[in-house]
C-alpha cells in the first residue's frame, strides 16, 4: 500500500507546485510590483485620470458587449436549439468562428471592413460615423471577440433537456413571452449567469483586437489593458502593475463568482 | 442561405418566437461575423497571386509560422501532461486545499493577457523572481521561444484539466477493478484501461489549447522579446504590417492563419461530437 | 364521428410515418393506438393535438376541420410520454397553468386545482415540485395537468411506460375509471396489448405508419383483419410446414400459418380423446410457470408450439408425452389472412354422428 501512497503524493505534490509556479506567483508579482514604490504613488496612478478613464470605457465596452451578446445569446439559444431546420448545424458553427480567430485578426477584418480603406467608408462617411480609432470600434470588436460565450453555454442545456416542456406549456397557448419566463428561464438561469461572467472578463482583458482597432489615442481610446501596455513600454513598470492589480481585482471577483454560480448550478442538477 | 423547411405554410413547432429568434440570430451574426469576414475576401480580390505568395512565403513571415506553431505545441503539450495529472488529483485525492486548486483553474481566462504577460515577463526576466535563479545556470526564459511557451501555458491551462475531468469522472471504477483481480499494478491499469479512455478529451483540450495558443498575442508579446526570426509570432507580425498601414501583407499573412484556424476548429468539432458520446456512455 | 383522420399523410425525410391514415372515433370513447416502437402512433396523436402538421389529409374534431386551427384552440389536453412536467413549478402551478394561461379566475383555479389533487390522490401535496414525486404520482399530475382546462379531447402517449409492474396495473383501472367517470373523449398510446385490451373500448392496430385494423379488442383478436394483425395480437407460434399437421392441407397461396394457444388441446395419454383422428402425439419441450396457467412448449413433427396448461390440472412434466389437438390456425401470406378449421374434426364428428 505504501507504494501507492507515494504516488499519490507525488501527483498532490505536482500539482501543487504547478498551481503555485503558475498561477500563484503571477498574481504575487503584480501586487508586489505594484506597491514597489509605497503606497502613495500606488493611489496616484490608480486614481490618475487617464486611468480612471481608461477604466470607465473598460467598463463601458464591456458592458455593452455583456449585454448585446446576452440578449444574442438568448434568441440564438433559443433558435437553434427548440426547432429542428436544415442549416441549424451552420449556425451554430458560425457562431464559434470567434473563438477560433486571433484576436489580432479579429481587429483587423475590422479595420478592412470600416477603416480607412474600408469597402464600408463612403456610407460610413456619408452617416459622419467612425469606427476605426475610435469608442465605436472598440465595442463592436470587443463583441465579436466575446460572442460566444453566452450563447454556447446556453445551447447544451437547452440541447440537452429536449422541447417536451415548452411544446406542452404552448398547447395550453402560454405565449412565447409567457413560455420563456416560466418555463424555460428557470433552466437556463445558472448557465445564463455562467455564460455572463465568462463573457465579462473576456470582454474586460481584450487586448489584441482592440489594440488594433483602437489606435492607442490615449485619454481617448483606451482601454486598462492598453494603458497597460503603454505604461510598461514607457517603461513605468510600477504604474503599469499598479493599474493591472485593478483588472487583477475584478478578475478575482469574476472568478469568485464563477465558483458560486458553478456550485449553486450543480446544486440545481442534483 | 437558410432554407426552411417551411414549405405550403407549414409551421416548423408549435413552439412560438421562430422567425423572430431566428431572424435576430441571422442578422447579428451577418452584421458582428459575416461582413467583417467578408471585408478579407474583398481586400483579397486586390492582391495578385504573385504578390500573395511572396509575402506568405517570405522568410521572416515563415519563421514566425514556425515560432508560433512549435510554441503553441509546446504549451497544449506541457498541458496536456499537467493538465491530466491535475485532472486526475481533482477527481481522485481529496486532501486540504483541493478546492482551493479547482477554483483557481480557471484563473487564467479571468485575468486579462496583458496582465498576465507583464506578470511573467517580470518574474522570468534575468532580474525577476525565477528568472534571477535561472540566469546564471544559463537559461533564459523572457525574450527567447521558452517565454513565449510559458506564455501560452499560462493562458491555456484549463482547456485540458476541464475536458479530461469529466470523462475521467465517468470511467467506471469496475474496469479498474476488473484488472486489479486481474493482477495489474497501478501504472500498468493506467496505462493501458485508463489513458485510452482519457485520449479522446486529451486530443480535444489539447486542441482547444493549441487552437487559442497558436493565437494569442496579448500575454506573448511583454515576454517575446519580439526579434524577427528568432522569437517573433504570426499576430504580431499581423500586427507590425498593420502599424505600418500594410494592409495587404497584414491580410495575406491572416489568410493563411484563418485558414489554419478554420482547419483546427474542424478538427475539434469531429472531436467534440465524440467526445460528447463518450461522456454521455452511449457506446 | 367525433374525431376523424381522412386520408392523413406524414413523412419525415424518405420516411412515411403516416401512410394514408383513416380511422373516426366516437364521442366519449376511450381508445388505443397500439403497435410496436416506431410504428407511428405518437405521431397521429401530435398530428391530432397540431404538433405536427399532415402533409396531406384532413383531421376533424367534432364536425370541425381542425388543420388550421392552432394547437392551443383545438381544446386537446395532450400527456406527453415522459410527462414534461415543468420541473420548476410546484405540482399546484403545474396543473393551474393551463387555466392561468386561459385567464380563469385565481378563485377558481385554486378551487379546481385542490379537486383535480383529491382526484388524482395527491391531496396536500400541491407545493411538492416535480423531482419529489414518485413514477405513478407524476403520471397522474400530469394527467391533472392535462385534463385542468376541461379540454374537449385527452390524449396520453405511451403513458404507463415509465411505471413498474404493480403500480402500472394499479394506475389502468384507475385512469380507465377515471377517463369514463369525466366523460372526455381518449386516445391512448401504447405498445402492450394486455394494456390496450384492459383500458381501451376500442384499439387501433398501427403498423408502419398505417391502421391495420381497428375495433373493440375482442373482435380485432377474434377476426384479425390483415397478416400483421394475426401475427402481433396474441402469443402466437409462427410455423412454415403446416401442411404437416394431422387435418391441415399445405395451401400455396399460404406460405406460412399462425397458431394461437387456445387453438391447441393437450391431454394426458390415459385421457379420453374425443376426436382421436385428429389428435397426434407430441413431447413437451418446457414449462415456465405463470401462476394460473403453465406456458408450454410443445413439439410436434419437430416444429416447436406454444399453448397452456391450467396449473388446476394434473402437472405436466418436460419430456412427458402428450395427445395434440389443433383446432384451427390462420394461414397468412404478404397481404391476407385465412382461418382454417382441422379438416379431421369435422370429418371425426361427423363418424360419431
Ligand atoms: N421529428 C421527427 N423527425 C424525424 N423522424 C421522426 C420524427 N418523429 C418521428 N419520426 C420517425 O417516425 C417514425 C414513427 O415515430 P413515432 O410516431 O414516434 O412512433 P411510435 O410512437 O409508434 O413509437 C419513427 O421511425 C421515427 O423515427
Ligand atoms: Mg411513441
Amino acid at each position: 500500500m505504501s507504494k501507492i501512497f507515494s504516488v499519490r503524493y507525488l501527483l498532490i505534490g505536482i500539482s501543487i507546485i504547478f498551481i503555485f509556479i503558475m498561477l500563484i506567483l503571477p498574481l504575487y508579482v503584480i501586487i508586489n510590483e505594484a506597491f514597489h514604490n509605497g503606497f502613495s504613488p500606488y493611489f496616484n496612478v490608480i486614481s490618475d485620470k487617464f486611468t480612471l478613464h481608461a477604466l470607465s470605457l473598460t467598463l463601458l465596452a464591456t458592458g455593452t458587449a455583456v449585454l448585446c451578446n446576452t440578449i444574442f445569446g438568448l434568441f440564438a439559444a433559443w433558435a437553434l436549439t427548440r426547432f429542428q431546420y436544415r442549416h441549424s448545424k451552420l449556425l451554430t458553427t458560425l457562431i464559434d468562428i470567434p473563438f477560433t480567430i486571433s484576436p489580432v485578426i479579429a481587429g483587423l477584418i475590422f479595420s478592412l471592413t470600416f477603416g480607412r480603406i474600408g469597402w464600408t467608408q463612403p456610407i460610413l462617411n456619408f452617416f459622419h460615423i467612425k469606427i476605426v480609432f475610435a469608442v465605436t470600434g472598440i465595442i463592436l470588436v470587443t463583441i465579436f471577440v466575446t460572442l460566444p460565450f453566452i450563447a454556447r453555454t446556453i445551447m447544451p442545456v437547452l440541447h440537452s433537456r429536449g422541447t417536451q416542456e415548452e411544446e406542452a406549456a404552448a398547447l395550453m397557448g402560454a405565449s412565447g413571452l409567457t413560455i420563456f419566463r416560466r418555463i424555460t428561464f428557470p433552466h437556463i438561469k445558472w448557465a445564463l449567469l455562467y455564460g455572463i461572467i465568462l463573457c465579462t472578463a473576456r470582454a474586460m482583458g481584450e487586448f489584441g483586437a482592440v489594440s488594433v482597432i483602437s489606435g492607442h489615442l490615449r485619454g481617448k481610446t483606451d482601454t486598462l489593458p492598453l494603458l497597460i501596455e503603454i505604461l510598461y513600454n514607457d517603461f513605468k513598470m510600477t504604474d503599469a502593475f499598479a493599474v493591472s492589480t485593478i483588472l487583477v481585482v475584478l478578475a478575482i471577483i469574476l472568478l469568485v463568482l464563477k465558483n458560486i454560480v458553478e456550485y449553486k448550478w450543480h446544486q440545481v442538477k442534483e | 442561405m437558410i432554407k426552411f423547411t417551411k414549405k405550403n405554410n407549414h409551421r416548423v413547432s408549435i413552439i412560438p418566437g421562430f422567425n423572430l429568434s431566428l431572424g435576430i440570430t441571422i442578422f447579428y451574426i451577418s452584421f458582428i461575423i459575416l461582413i467583417p469576414l467578408i471585408s478579407i475576401a474583398v481586400v483579397t480580390n486586390g492582391i495578385t497571386w504573385q504578390k500573395f505568395t511572396s509575402v506568405i512565403l517570405d522568410s521572416r513571415v515563415i519563421a514566425s509560422y514556425r515560432i508560433s506553431f512549435i510554441c503553441a505545441l509546446t504549451a497544449a503539450a506541457v498541458n496536456c501532461f499537467f493538465g491530466t495529472i491535475l485532472a486526475w488529483v481533482l477527481v481522485r485525492y481529496e486532501f486540504p486545499g483541493k478546492d482551493l486548486i479547482d477554483g483557481l483553474i480557471e484563473l487564467p481566462f479571468a485575468i486579462p493577457t496583458a496582465v498576465a504577460g507583464i506578470s511573467l515577463a517580470a518574474l522570468y526576466s534575468p532580474t525577476g523572481l525565477i528568472g534571477q535563479f535561472l540566469a546564471p545556470i544559463g537559461i533564459k526564459i523572457a525574450y527567447s521561444p521558452i517565454g513565449i511557451s510559458m506564455a501560452l501555458i499560462f493562458v491555456t491551462i484549463p482547456f485540458v484539466v476541464r475536458t479530461v475531468e469529466p470523462v475521467l469522472k465517468n470511467i467506471d471504477p469496475v474496469f479498474e477493478e476488473a484488472a486489479y483481480t486481474l493482477g495489474a499494478g497501478k501504472f500498468t491499469i493506467f496505462r493501458r484501461i485508463i489513458l485510452p479512455e482519457l485520449i479522446p478529451a486529451l486530443l480535444l483540450g489539447g486542441g482547444l489549447a493549441f487552437a487559442r495558443a497558436v493565437g494569442e498575442y496579448g500575454s506573448v508579446i511583454f515576454i517575446a522579446g519580439n526579434m524577427p526570426f528568432k522569437s517573433e509570432i504570426v499576430p504580431l507580425l499581423i500586427m507590425i504590417k498593420l502599424q505600418q498601414f500594410n494592409y495587404t501583407e497584414a491580410t495575406s499573412i491572416a489568410i493563411v492563419m484563418l485558414l489554419f484556424s478554420f482547419l483546427i476548429m474542424f478538427a475539434i468539432n469531429s472531436l467534440q461530437i465524440y467526445q460528447q458520446r463518450l461522456i454521455r456512455g452511449g457506446r | 364521428m367525433y374525431i376523424e383522420f381522412r386520408n392523413v399523410n406524414k413523412s419525415f425525410g424518405a420516411y412515411k410515418a403516416s401512410d394514408n391514415v383513416n380511422f373516426s372515433l366516437s364521442k366519449g370513447s376511450l381508445s388505443a393506438l397500439l403497435g410496436p416502437s416506431g410504428s407511428g402512433k405518437t405521431t397521429i396523436l401530435r398530428i391530432l393535438a397540431g404538433l405536427e402538421t399532415p402533409d396531406s389529409g384532413d383531421v376533424f374534431i367534432d364536425g370541425q376541420r381542425i388543420n388550421d386551427t392552432i394547437p392551443a384552440k383545438r381544446g386537446i389536453g395532450f400527456v406527453f410520454q415522459n410527462y414534461a412536467l415543468f420541473r420548476y413549478m410546484t405540482v399546484f402551478d403545474n396543473i393551474a397553468f393551463g387555466m392561468q394561461i386561459k385567464k380563469f379566475p385565481p378563485k377558481q383555479i385554486k378551487q379546481r386545482v385542490n379537486e383535480l389533487l383529491k382526484l388524482i390522490g395527491l391531496d396536500g401535496l400541491g407545493g411538492r415540485y416535480p423531482v419529489q414525486l414518485s413514477g405513478g404520482q407524476k403520471q397522474r399530475t400530469a394527467f391533472a395537468r392535462a385534463i385542468a382546462p376541461e379540454p374537449k379531447v385527452l390524449l396520453l402517449d405511451e403513458p404507463f411506460a415509465a411505471i413498474d409492474a404493480k403500480v402500472r396495473h394499479d394506475l389502468r383501472q384507475w385512469l380507465k375509471n377515471t377517463i369514463k367517470e369525466l366523460n372526455i373523449t381518449s386516445i391512448f398510446v401504447t405498445h402492450d396489448q394486455e394494456e390496450a385490451n384492459e383500458v381501451a373500448d376500442e384499439i387501433l392496430i398501427i403498423n408502419r405508419g398505417k391502421v391495420e385494423q381497428s375495433g373493440s379488442p375482442i373482435s380485432v383478436y377474434k377476426k384479425p383483419a390483415t397478416p400483421f394483425v394475426a401475427q402481433f395480437i396474441g402469443e402466437n407460434s409462427l410455423i412454415n410446414d403446416y401442411g404437416n399437421f394431422k387435418g391441415f392441407q399445405f395451401n400455396k397461396n399460404f406460405p406460412a400459418a399462425i397458431i394461437r394457444p387456445e387453438f391447441i388441446s393437450l391431454f394426458k395419454p390415459q385421457e379420453q380423446v374425443k376426436n382421436t383422428y385428429s389428435a397426434e402425439s407430441g413431447t413437451i419441450k418446457a414449462i415456465t410457470f405463470r401462476g394460473a396457467y403453465l406456458e408450454i412448449i410443445v413439439t410436434l413433427n419437430n416444429i416447436d408450439l406454444k399453448t397452456i396448461w391450467p396449473t388446476g390440472r394434473e402437472l405436466l412434466r418436460p419430456q412427458e408425452k402428450v395427445i395434440v389437438l389443433i383446432r384451427k390456425m390462420y394461414l397468412i401470406n404478404a397481404d391476407s389472412v385465412c382461418e382454417i378449421e382441422n379438416a379431421a374434426i369435422t370429418a371425426d364428428n361427423s363418424v360419431i354422428i
